[in-house]
This record gives C-alpha cells, structure tokens and sequence, in this order.
C-alpha cells in the first residue's frame, strides 16, 4: 500500500488541478506567509488525517473559471472560487486515498474553509507549486496523532 | 426528446459542472432541478417526477446511500434511476450501492466520456448534440 507522503500528495493534486480544474502546476517554494484560501477535509480510517489546500485568490477564482465555463475575471468566478477549490480538495482527498488504500472504504469528510492563522502544527506532509502564473498552491497533510 | 434531471450535491459548483456535463453529453435537459442533500432531494421528488437522479454521497444532512434507500423504500421512487456521482472508490461501499440498485456510478474526477458513458445507460442521448 502507498504510503500518504508527500509523493501521493503531489501525485493527487496535480491530476485533479491540472486535468480537472486545468490549473498548471511546477513545483515551487514555500510561500513565506499563510496563504490566504485555505480549505481543510478530514479523512477517516485509516488515514486519520486532514488534508489541507490553501491558494490565492486568483487560483481559486481561475478554478472556479475553468469547472464552470466563465469567462476570465467574471464577477460569478469571484462569488464561486471558494466553493470551486473545496470542491476540488474533495477531488484531491479522493483520489489519493484510492491511490492509497486501493479500494478500501475510507469516509472523508465535508470540505471547509478554515482561517489562514488556524493552528494546525507541522504537518505530515506537504508540497508546494507554483501556477503558471506564478501563485502558490500548497497541499498539507495533518494526522491525527493520539496520545500513547 | 428533453428529461427532467435531479442533481443533489451539497456544492453548487459540482451541480453547475454536472449542468454542463450533461450538455456536453447530449442530453437534452428540459428542466434541471437541483437539491443540496437528499432530504432536500426528497422534497424535489415529492413534487416532481424525474427521468435521472445525480447523486453525491457525502452530503450534509442526508447522504446518497440514505437517499437511496428512502427511494428504493417509496413505491413511487423506487424504479427512478439514479447514477452516483461520488469520490468515493470504496469497494464495499460501491457493492452496497449496487445492491439498492444503482444504474451507475461515475468517480470524481470523470472524463467527458465516463459520464457519458454512465449516463446513456439510462437517457437516450441525442447524438447530433453530443459534442464528444
């Protein structure tokens, strides 16, 4: 079974931005400061984690842009972009937990938006891109950790 | 020839994209009715005969697979057909849905095709008007 890395995580978040939402992604640095879109979805057993997507607001506009059609910088994509990204963080949890788990049930949870200064710890695992345009889109990985 | 679609996914964006997915597919759509979970669901239904229920399962409120066991329960929604629409790839979860009944399911995220394909085992689609 492959492991909920960092690997499962970029394989996941490109295949749904980049052939869902058609954002292009490259690798990228760390954004110095939190990213201000930040949608979280808990994923059950066995994985026990949260995953968490945070952007720009130009990504998640430009999300919202490609799934429904819109024409660019169109009022409707400004309403949608949180909607279109935590939709597309459901996408992304799904896929890598089939990756992952190979078909084993998991429950994951209702995608939220969550504060930028939300406290989460370190996480598990992360990795971070760059659109074309030069945003950073940052996919983190949160297990629970439970007292020994 | 044009259908009476029900799409109930708690996120507006994905029953805006199922919108344009069954557009793309060829389905004439006369009237595109929408819920945002499967209590709201029932409540459409109650109201309105469908020829196709799109069906999320992770929802607030009521799931897809409650959904579907309150229509397979109800001698008047019983012989509706629902396809799933779902990121969830649970093997057992996939098996239980199949014995209520299902006519499909597509997995998140789905091609043109995968759509279509699932979707024309219940609609007639209107192949002058299907793009793919």
């Amino acid at each position: 079974m492959p492991a909920f890395d960092a690997r499962l995580l970029e394989s996941a978040g490109r295949k749904v931005l980049e052939e869902s939402a058609f954002v292009l992604l490259e690798p990228g640095p760390p954004s110095p400061e939190p990213l201000p879109v930040r949608v979280a979805i808990w994923i059950g057993a066995p994985v026990n984690a949260h995953l968490v997507l945070s952007t720009a607001p130009a990504v998640a506009q430009e999300v919202a842009e490609n799934l429904l059609g819109l024409e660019p910088g169109s009022p409707e994509a400004r309403v949608q972009g949180v909607a279109a990204l935590s939709e597309v963080a459901n996408i992304v949890a799904g896929v890598a937990v089939a990756d992952a788990l190979n078909g084993v049930d998991c429950v994951l949870g209702l995608p939220r938006l969550v504060e930028a200064d939300e406290a989460r710890g370190t996480p598990d695992a992360v990795v971070d891109f760059r659109s074309l345009e030069g945003e950073p889109v940052r996919l983190e990985l949160f297990r629970e950790h439970r007292a020994g | 020839m044009s259908f009476r679609v029900l799409a109930v996914d708690d996120s507006p964006v994905m029953r805006a994209l199922l919108r344009r997915a069954l557009g793309v597919a060829g389905v004439q759509v006369g009237e595109f009715l929408q819920a945002s979970d499967g209590a709201e669901a029932l409540q459409v239904l109650g109201r309105h005969w469908v020829d196709l229920v799109l069906a999320d399962l992770n929802m607030p409120n009521m799931n897809g697979e409650d959904l579907l066991r309150r229509m397979r329960g109800d001698d008047a929604l019983r012989d509706v057909p629902v396809v799933v629409v779902s990121t969830d790839r649970g093997v057992e979860r996939r098996a239980t849905l199949e014995a209520l009944g299902i006519s499909g399911y597509v997995a998140k995220p789905f091609t043109p095709e995968q759509f279509r394909d699932a979707v024309a085992r219940v609609l007639p689609l209107d192949a002058e008007r299907r793009v793919l």
